[in-house]
This record gives C-alpha cells, structure tokens and sequence, in this order.
C-alpha cells in the first residue's frame, strides 16, 4: 500500500496546465489568468511574486479550487492524480452543476482540502473566524477530516501550537484578542494540523511589522527544515519575503507569468524586461547608491482584449512587434521568460538592457547625493515634546486606574535641526510617534513644552523664531502655514471625491487667498500638475480622483502640496499604498523636486529601505524618543542602537541573507504611557542590563551619528558575547 | 397617537444608541457582574421613566375625567364632601399635576395595583389579566414564527446570490416590508374576510380554548388567530429576510469564510456555522428596533381584526379617557418592550464573544 | 485619588446646581402670584429626579471616550481593567441615583411646606 503511494506520487504534485481564468463582472470580463502552466515537485518552495492585480491570489485559488462562480475557467490543475480546477468543475459551471455530480466534487474536494492542500490566506487578521475560540477553529479540522476521539484531538492541538512556538493558552483566547503576530502563528499551525503535502501562503506577513514579519519568516524556514513544511507555495508582492523563503521565483504580471527561475538567477541576472525593471525598483538597503527607475505608467486594465504583450505599455524595450503578438514563454535551459526577446537577453542581459534604455536614464547611474551640509538650517527642534493627555476630559480622570500616568508622550524630547533641502527620513514602527512629530512640526497639532525654531529669513542669513507656542492667528503662523505643505499615506482618502483635479490641486491657493483670478490659478495648477509629471496637465484637470490610479492620485496630492511651493514638505508614508512599480518614480519626483526647488521634507515612514533611498539624514523613533540619528549610509551600514540593529537585521532583504533571530528583540511594541523609567527599550532590549532599568540612558556617539543607550559599541559586543556563552 | 409615542421613543436614535450600542465599548468589552448590575438598573430606570412618561402623556392630552364624574356626580345630587371623596378615590383630586396624584400612581404602577375601571368599575388588573394572555400568545408567536421563517429564508437568499430567485425574494420582501400593518391588515381583510369568508369576522375567543389544550381546541385557536398573525409574521419575517440577507452577504466575503472552505468544511457548516452565527449579530442588535416596531403593529393589528389583548384594551380605553385602564395597559405594554430589550441584549452579548456576559 | 474625588465631586455638583436652580429659580414668579408654586414645583422636581436617574443610569461618564483614548495609544486593556471601569461606572451611576433621590426629598420638602 505504502509502496504503491509512492509509485503514484513519482509526476509532480502539482500541475497547472493552460489555465485561464476569466472573472464575469458587470463591466467586462476581467481575464486574471493567461495560459499558465507551472510544475512542482515535492520539497520545493516556489515564490510567486506580483503586483497588485497580476493574478497571484487567483492563481493560489485555483490551485486550492476554492476560485468564485463568477470565475471560468479553461485548462487545468492537477494535484497528484486528481483534477481540482477545471472548466467542468470549477467556479463558474458549480452553478448549473447537479446536485449527484456536486456530491462526487465535494467528496473528492473534501480529501485534498487541508489534507493535501493547506492555505495561510492573504489578511491574515480575519482568517479566524470572530465567535470561536482559536482552540475550536482548530480542533475543527481534525474532526471534519479524522474520526480521532476529542481528548486525542485535543492533545494534538496543543502540539501543534507549541511547535508553533505558542503558548497553549492560546486556545482558549478569542481572535481579537491576540496580537497580528500571534494571530499568524496560530493560522500557520492550523495549516499544519494535518500534515499536509502543500502550503499555500498568500502574503503570510501583509500587515505584520518588521519585526513579526521576521520573525514569521524564520518561522517558516524551521519549519521547513524540521520537515513539517513539506511543499509550500509563497505569495507575495515583497520581493525580500519571497526571497526569504523561496527556491524558484515566478514573476507575475497582468495575469501572466513573466519569468520563472531559480531565486539567485533571477536576482542575479533576470532574463525578462519586467522582472528586470521590478528589481530595479525594490529600494534595498544594501544596494549602494543606485537610481531606482520605477516603471512608467499604470497597471494594465485587464478587461481589455490587446494582441500583444500586457506589459506593452510600460515596457522600455517594446517594439512594434510586442504591441502585435503576444509573446510566448519561451525556454531557456531550466528558466522560463515571457518575451519576445527572450533569446537575446539570455544570450547577453546586460547588453541588451543596457543598449535599449532611453539615454541619459541608464538603470546602473548612481544616485545624486548632493551636499546640504553648508546649506542653512530651516527648522530646529529643542526638546520638543507632545504629551496627549488622557485625562484631558474630565471624565478620564475617573477611569485613571488602568495606568498611573496620565500622558500619552507621543513625542518626547526630541532634538534636532534640519538644513534647507534635505531630506530627513523618519523611521519607527506603527505607534511610535512618527505621525505625531510631523504635525507637531507643521503645529497642527499644539506643542506641549519646547521649543520650535524656524528660519524666516529670505536670504541667506539666519532669523530664527520660536513658533512652538505662536496663537494660531498671528501673522507669523500664517507666514509658517504658507511655508509648509503634507501628503497623506492614502491617496484614495485624502483627495476629495467630489471635486475636480483642478480644484483640488488649487484647495490651498483659495485657502491662502493667494490670488483670486481663476486664470492664474488654472496656470498654477497646469503648471504644477506638469511638474509632477502629470502630462498633459489639460488631461487631468477635469478629471475626478476615481479616474486616476493610485500613483496618479499621489502625485495629484503631490501637486496640491507643492502648488504654494513650500519650504518644508511633510511626506507621511506617501508610498506605502502604491504598487512597488510606482514607488521609485514616486520618489525620485521627491527627490527632482528637491534638486530643483530645494525643497525640504520630512519623509515618514517605516520602510527602512525607502528611506535609505531618499533621505539624507535618518532619525529612529522609539516611543516617541529619538534613538538613533545620523547619515543615512552610516546609520544603516554601522547601526549603533540595539532597536536600530534589530530593525535592520530584519529586513527580508532581496540581496542578502541574514539571520534573525528571536534574540535580537524581546515581545512586541509597547505603549508610549507605561514607559519604563529607565530606558524606553528596556522591555525589548536583549542587551539590558540592571542599570537601564531605572537610569536615564546618556547621547552617545558624535554629533552627526549619536544613539541613546548606556552602553558604548565595545560594551554591547561584550554583553552579546556572554549571552551566547551562556 | 400613543402607538406613534411609544414607537417614536423605542425606535429614537437616542434610545438605541444609550440602550444597544452602549455595549459595545471597543472590541474589548465583556459583560462582568459590574456592567450587569449598571444593565439591570438602566431597566429599572426605564421602567420609572416609562411610568412617567405614561402619565405625563395621559395628562398633557385635552380633557379631564375629573369633570367627567363630576358632572355626573352633581346629576345624581351628591354633596361636594361626597364629591371629594369620589375624586381622591379615583386620584383625581389636587388637579393633574399633584406630585401626591403621581406617588401613588407610581406605588399602584410597580404593584400592579391598577385600580378600577372608570367605565364598567371592573379591577384593571382583571381585565388585563384578560386580555394578557392574547397578546403573549400573539406577539410571542410572531415573533417567533417571523424568526423561524425569515432567518432561514434570508441565509438562502443570500446562498443563492446571483439567481433570478434571489432577486425576487428580495423585491418581494422590500415590498412587504415597506406595507404598513394596517393597510395589509385591511387588505387581508377585505379579501379573506369579507369576499371569501376564509377567516372569521372576529378574532375574540374564550380563554378557555387557550388553557384548555387539545387538538381541536388548536384548530380552533389557530383559525382564529390567523389572520392577525399572518400580517404581523409576514411584514416581520420580510425585515428579517432583508437584515439578515444582507448580513450573511457580508459575512460570506469574509476572510475566514474563505479559511473554513479551504479547510473543507461542508457548505451547510459554512453557512450555518460559520457564517449565520456572525450574521445573527448584526441581525439582534436590529431586532430591539424591530420588536418596537412589532409592539406597535401589534396594537394595530389587534384593534383592525378585534383581537381581545391589551392593544385592543388600551384603544378603546384612551378614546374613553379611562385613565386608569389605559395607563395600566401602556405600562404594561412598555414593561415587555424593556423585558425584551433585556433579553436581546443577553443573546446580542451570548452570540458575539466579544461582549459577553 | 485625591484628583479622582475632584473629579466625583465636579460630577455631583451639575445636578446639584441644577436642583438649587430649579427651586429657587420660580421663587421670584411666585412671589409676584403668576405661579402655583407649591402645586406645580413639587411634581416637576420629582421629574427631574427622575430624569436625572435615567441619565445617571444610562451615561457612561466618558468610559468609552477613555477607552477609545487608551486603544489608540496602544495600551493593552485587560478583563481586570474593565471591570475596574464598570466599577467606577456602576459607582457614579449609583451617585446619580442617589442625587436623584436627593431631588425627592427636596420635592417632599416643598410640597408639605
Ligand atoms: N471575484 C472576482 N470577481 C471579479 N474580479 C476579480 C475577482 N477576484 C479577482 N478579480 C480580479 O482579478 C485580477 C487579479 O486579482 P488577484 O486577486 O489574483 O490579484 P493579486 O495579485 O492577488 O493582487 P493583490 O496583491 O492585490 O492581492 C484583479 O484585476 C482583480 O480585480
Ligand atoms: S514582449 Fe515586448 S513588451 Fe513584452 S516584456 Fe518583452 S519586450 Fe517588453
Ligand atoms: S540602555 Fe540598556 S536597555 Fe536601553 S538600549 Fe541600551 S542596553 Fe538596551
Ligand atoms: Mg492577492
């Protein structure tokens, strides 16, 4: 019997042959998947790694046949012997089907779901269900599958948990009550709990931060070496995950697969336009200075019939022929690439994509760094301080007990000074006070103690004003207001539906009463929406915002925040809901603009890697404290902070391995009020030791790239040293 | 006039929004021996207030009982210490708004001590006591019947997504739900009363046919009963079609919807167990409302098709102005209404463990 | 604590206030004969105190906001916590209820005076 299993087993797990899905909407038939074919074998681990939209999830629901009826499908998948996905028996055909012939499906359905094919899904946080325990949700897949007596089950599902590195007590607590990280933990051991011969993975980390996200992933490759993790398929639209984890990549786009290869190989030297152009830009902190390129253009419409090839429009190396016929996924010894040219770049890669790139744009130039040091200082920061108060209503004065401080400190004693044209990256986790800093700066948000100096003066001298504590009448905050501008992270939120792009990129002109001729202020706005390279700017102006793509409504937020031409730019996480194509150009407009107008921005976000790119200085915020700052280059290359150590280390990054492990930091983010006394790391920190707890740690280091810690770089490897011999 | 006070005050946003959505502080809230203790005094308060809210509405409308009796009494030549006495007996003495009136019209309140009948000089309590039982019986059914009838009806609908069935289910319900009960009342009426005979012109009977059971005695109560039943179940269960449709639409495009189908469970699983039971919160935070609603429609109801119950009572007793009738009726009426909202909030609090008890 | 008992006494000083208010407020009216003080006065205090119970009863004195306040700041909130919170609720409700009493006696005061 045993033998025979085997036998059966010898093809591939997994086959996908020709498949196509096509989704059946109310405006059109959006074609999610073109002819794919793919194999795996047992062992693997595949990425799959897209854009939003490319047909990642559909693929990963079709090879799990859970895709919707408005699907139809054409080709296959086979999983072992058995055909799970096919025109007869999937999506759109479960409608018409007849009851005996739905008994046979769900039969067969019933043996490979969860046994054989197991699922972590995309947004993890709502893959529990609300009003069962985390316990019983599991259970549940052992008394739907197995005839196991309860306390048998009961005993495995601890097991499993504890391999998952959870504490059983787990099973008893609600969904909404653990942590996202946690929450992920448990979703992984349900998918083991039947020891199945695949794992499917849909962005397993999508909403995780850094630090859950690394740890996920570490957790999924001891898994895998522990054997528990047999075949896994990762889904992602994180490079640096899929990296992490996968030995083949597949590179999706518009519902093709673009390029399909070892995971150094494509790194190393891609054979497909596309993949080549989405490496280019994935900012990564240990590129050296290269130009991002980004890719031009917006995602493809995929209700549209087009002859040739979907990347057509935003390719830079489309002929005539790629707009006329559609390329075929051509083979290169063990590689696949989707392209017409395939031949010749696997002859010579960098020949080719460096011979057919627009002049003067060349994917390999370096960054231009230039120098601010001499520039003047704009803005600077003493001690500033924002404390929400908790109590501030009466009423919270009464339910006091639950901390006995009263004060959110939000941001909390930061120093600093930023020069004119810089760009200042502001890193922390979600809750650190990133936010908070910035509209303390911009003051629309009070300043609770400190001060805020902020240079008036039109030339190159220096007219410092202390603007911490001006009336928000006064003719000097109304000059500040007029002198600085904000982008938002959501470019679907901030911009209003109701209004025109004209009107809402001249919405500060009116509100500044700059000018009042509607001539000039249509001049303004076609000028400015020009200069965020929205062009033609008569294209856009008499649009709606739910006609523009997400990158173009970013850079029409943009415009409205550069219409007035501010000194000061606060840019919070501008990037972090566009797609990876549209990033780098979204930044390199930041960094045009600055070269050109010598703009100033405080860049927020807690994407290390985007601020590596753009900033020239970087500052690390824990719980509302500045704790590490200094150069970009030097505080990612050389971190000093144990917290900054820990965040870098935990990058997924696509050019390099490194190990994290649990060591490297302690729980998850804290709270800005029960701050410990000593130390704010304290409570995560791996180096602590008796004296942070209750002493204020000292600035350490130089001017240009000092970290708060007690401890000097020497004394840090020290205590690491002896923790390990221990 | 009552009907739309009653329902405007059980349906106002202020109400809900102290009553059902105070539970859900945050998503972390869950009912302790403290939050118990606040809910049953919010019940016990709003009982008070009913009471006052009864009486301050009886004495705000025009006309008064007092000259009523007292022009009768003078008729007859009784001496003005006779008259007194009548009065203070009745509470009517030291005008409307006498706080000693209102006491003791609160003590007789939260003893069911309502007194006597202006009209006939019966006990109120008798008489409620009569005509309890048939608005138990005919609420209690309905509401139950529209239950059972619309909850399963809206988890199909909502399975059959996409299907010409679905479309007409959901026409059909929007349409019933939107008839009053009256005029659907009338119509059934008119149709299955007055052209076809199918149903009796009454719907009063012993309540000896109620205590008594037996399978004829069924029948016959049954038969009775039907018509008022049939508007108050069908408007109701279309509510619940349409709430409950909805809900379970966006509970299936959840995310651990799509978890438990990968696992294998079967579709009955996922709709019933996974889906329905995170539909049905949504479903019993609307469903104080709609008991509202019910309450009053059953008032209707019971007056268009003379069902004996207090709705009945409580019409032909304001019309009268018997006082002490109608606010013993009302009282009553809003005690169930809180009774019930009580229990919602214990089943709202029992099915989402997100607050609970 | 001593902030807290601030706080209690701010709460409870409103509705004294109001009921200072609402008895001495109609005095001048009914020294000039145009309001039946003593008739009238005595029912619509009870309401008040009726009213005042109701509100009592059902306001949660700001918990929600506080709560709302301690998520986003991320601050874990434990069973222990709440029940603290329903216990400081319960407390002030409770208060509420006895001012409304409070506002009984005043009415009884009048009426037999
Ligand atoms: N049920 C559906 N009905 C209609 N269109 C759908 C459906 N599911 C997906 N699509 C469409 O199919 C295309 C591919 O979607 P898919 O979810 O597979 O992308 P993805 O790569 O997983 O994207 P993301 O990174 O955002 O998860 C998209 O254009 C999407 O709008
Ligand atoms: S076929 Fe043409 S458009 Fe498509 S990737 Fe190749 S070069 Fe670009
Ligand atoms: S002061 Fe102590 S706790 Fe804080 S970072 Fe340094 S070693 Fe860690
Ligand atoms: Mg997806």
């Amino acid at each position: 019997m045993e033998k025979e299993m085997i036998k059966l087993n010898q093809g591939p797990l997994l086959e996908v042959k020709d498949l196509s899905v096509e989704f059946l909407t109310d405006f059109g038939n959006v074609k999610a998947l073109n002819n794919i074919n793919l194999q795996i074998k047992e062992g693997e681990f595949i990425g799959i790694v897209g854009e939003s939209g490319s047909g990642k999830s559909t693929l990963a629901f079709s090879i799990s046949a859970l895709l919707p009826p408005n699907a139809k499908v054409s080709g296959y998948v086979k999983f072992k012997n058995d055909i799970i996905t096919s025109p007869e028996i999937s999506g759109f055909s479960t409608v018409k089907m007849k009851r005996s012939q739905r008994k046979i499906l769900t039969s067969t359905m019933a043996n490979i779901r969860w046994k054989g094919i197991s699922m972590i899904f995309q947004g993890a946080m709502n893959s529990f269900n609300p009003v069962y325990t985390i316990g019983k949700q599991i259970e549940e897949v052992f008394y739907i599958h197995t005839d196991l007596p309860k306390e048998e089950v009961k005993k495995k599902v601890v097991d499993l948990v504890k391999t998952a590195h959870l504490d059983p007590s787990v099973l008893k607590s609600y969904p909404h009550e653990l942590s996202g990280g946690m929450k992920q933990r448990a979703i992984i051991a349900m998918a083991l709990a039947l020891s199945p011969d695949l794992v499917i993975a849909d962005e397993p980390t999508t909403g995780l931060d850094v630090i859950s996200q690394a740890k996920i992933i570490e957790e999924l490759k001891r898994l895998r070496k522990e054997g528990k993790i047999k075949t896994l398929i990762i889904i992602s639209h994180d490079l640096g995950v899929v990296s992490q984890l996968a030995d083949r990549v597949l590179v999706m786009y518009g519902g093709n697969i673009f390029e399909e290869a070892n995971k150094d190989e494509i790194l190393e030297k891609p054979f497909n336009p596309y993949t080549f152009e989405l490496l280019n830009s994935y900012p990564s902190i240990l590129k050296t200075d290269q130009i991002l390129k980004g890719i031009p253009g917006n995602p493809p419409d995929l209700t549209k019939d087009r002859p040739g090839c979907v990347f057509a429009e935003r390719c830079e190396f489309a002929q005539q022929i790629c707009f006329e016929t559609k390329p075929k996924l051509m083979e290169i010894g063990e590689r696949k690439s989707y392209c017409h040219f395939a031949d010749t770049i696997a002859k010579d890669p960098i020949k080719f994509f460096t011979s057919n790139l627009t002049a003067g744009e060349g994917a390999l130039d370096l960054l231009e760094r230039s120098d601010i040091s001499k520039n003047k200082t704009l803005i600077k920061l003493e001690n500033l301080k924002k404390y929400f108060n908790l109590r501030g209503s009466a009423s919270g004065e009464l339910f006091g007990s639950i901390s006995s401080k009263k004060f959110v400190r939000a941001v909390d004693d930061i120093t600093l000074e930023i020069k004119e044209g810089e760009i200042l990256g502001l890193v922390g986790e979600s809750g650190s006070g990133k936010t908070t800093l910035g509209r303390v700066v911009l003051r629309t948000l009070d300043v609770t103690s400190g001060h805020l100096y902020v240079n008036f003066s039109k030339d190159s001298g220096d007219d410092f004003k202390d603007i911490a504590k001006v009336k928000e009448k006064s003719k000097l905050f109304k000059e500040y207001r007029l002198m600085t501008q904000m982008i938002f992270q959501d470019p679907y939120d901030s911009l209003n539906p109701k209004m025109l792009i004209s009107d809402i990129v001249t919405e500060p002109v009116r509100a500044h009463k700059v000018t009042k001729d509607p001539m000039e202020m249509e001049e303004m706005a076609s000028y400015t929406l020009s200069l965020v390279k929205l062009n033609p700017p008569e294209r856009y102006m008499d649009r709606y915002p739910h006609e523009l793509s997400g990158g173009e409504r970013q850079r029409v937020a943009m415009a409205r925040a550069f219409i007035l031409k501010p000194k000061l730019l606060v840019a919070d996480e501008p990037i972090s809901m566009l797609d990876v194509s549209l990033r780098a150009s979204f930044l390199n407009l930041i960094l045009s603009l600055r070269k050109e107008f010598n703009l100033t921005v405080l860049y927020i976000t807690h994407d290390i890697a985007s601020a590596k790119y753009i900033s020239d200085n970087i500052l690390v915020i824990y719980l509302g404290e500045g704790i590490e700052y200094g150069s970009s280059n030097d505080l990612i290359n050389n971190p000093l902070h144990p917290y900054t150590k820990a965040l870098i280390k935990a990058i997924p990054d696509v050019y390099g391995m490194k190990e994290f492990s649990e060591t490297d930091i302690i729980g998850e983010v804290g709270n800005a009020i029960d701050i410990p006394q000593g130390c704010r790391f304290y409570d995560r920190c791996p180096y602590r030791q008796e004296k942070c707890k209750n002493e204020k740690p000292p600035k350490r280091g130089t001017e240009n790239h000092w970290y708060i810690c007690h401890f000097s770089q020497e004394e840090l490897e020290n205590i690491r040293k002896n923790k390990n011999q221990k | 006039m009552l009907i739309i006070i009653l329902r405007y005050i059980f349906t106002s946003k202020f109400f809900s929004k102290f009553y059902i959505q105070n539970l859900p502080l945050g998503k972390w809230v869950k009912m302790n021996i403290y939050l118990l203790a606040r809910k049953i005094i919010q019940a016990i308060v709003l009982a008070v207030l009913m009471a006052v809210i009864v009486y301050v509405v009886y004495r705000l409308m025009p006309g008064n009982p007092a000259e009523l009796f007292l022009f009768g009494a003078k008729h007859y030549g009784a001496t003005p210490a006779q008259m007194n006495a009548l009065l203070s007996e009745l509470g009517l003495s030291g005008g409307k708004w006498n706080l000693m009136n209102f006491l003791i019209y609160m003590k007789d309140m939260f003893t069911f001590n309502f007194g006597y009948d202006y009209i006939r000089g019966e006990p109120v309590w008798e008489i409620i006591n009569y005509a309890m039982p048939y608005t138990l019986l005919l609420l209690g059914t309905a509401l139950a019947l529209s239950f059972i009838i619309g909850i399963p009806l809206g988890i199909v609908t909502s399975w059959v997504r996409g299907k010409k069935s679905e479309a007409f289910s959901i026409t059909i319900s929007l349409i019933l739900n939107s008839i009053p009960f009256f005029i659907l009342g009338v119509i059934l009426y008119i149709y299955l009363v007055s052209f076809y005979h199918i149903f009796p012109v009454t719907s009063g009977f012993s309540t000896y046919y109620l205590y008594h059971f037996s399978w004829p005695n069924f029948e016959f109560v049954l038969y009775k009963m039907a018509l008022p039943l049939i508007t108050l179940v069908v408007i109701e269960a279309a509510a619940h079609v349409l709430t409950m449709r909805a809900a379970m639409v966006s509970t299936l495009g959840e995310d651990y919807i799509l978890t438990a189908r990968a696992k294998g469970v079967s579709e009955a699983g996922i709709m019933f167990r996974h889906a329905a039971r995170n539909a049905m919160i949504p479903v019993t935070t609307r469903m104080a409302l709609e008991f509202a609603g019910l309450t009053g429609g059953a008032v209707i109801v019971e007056i268009l098709f003379s069902w004996p119950g207090i709705g009945h009572i409580l019409y032909y007793a304001t019309l009268m102005e018997d006082y002490a009738l109608s606010e013993g009726a009302l009282f009553l009426i809003s005690l169930i209404t809180i009774i019930a909202y009580v229990l919602i909030d214990y089943i709202h609090a029992w099915l989402d463990p997100r607050i609970r008890v | 604590m001593k902030e807290n008992t601030k706080v209690i006494l701010r709460y409870i000083s409103y509705p004294i206030a109001i009921l200072l208010a609402l008895v001495f407020a109609p005095l001048p009216l009914w020294f000039r004969g145009i309001f039946p003080y003593f008739q009238v006065m005595p029912l619509i205090i009870f309401f008040s105190g009726i009213f005042l119970m109701v509100i009592g009863s059902f306001w949660d004195f700001g918990a929600r906001i506080y709560l709302n306040e301690l998520m986003e700041a991320r601050i874990k909130i434990t069973d222990e916590n709440l029940k603290a919170i329903h216990k400081k609720e319960l407390f002030m409700n409770m208060i509420y209820i006895s001012i409304g009493f409070l506002y009984f006696l005043v009415a009884f005061i009048i009426y037999y005076i």
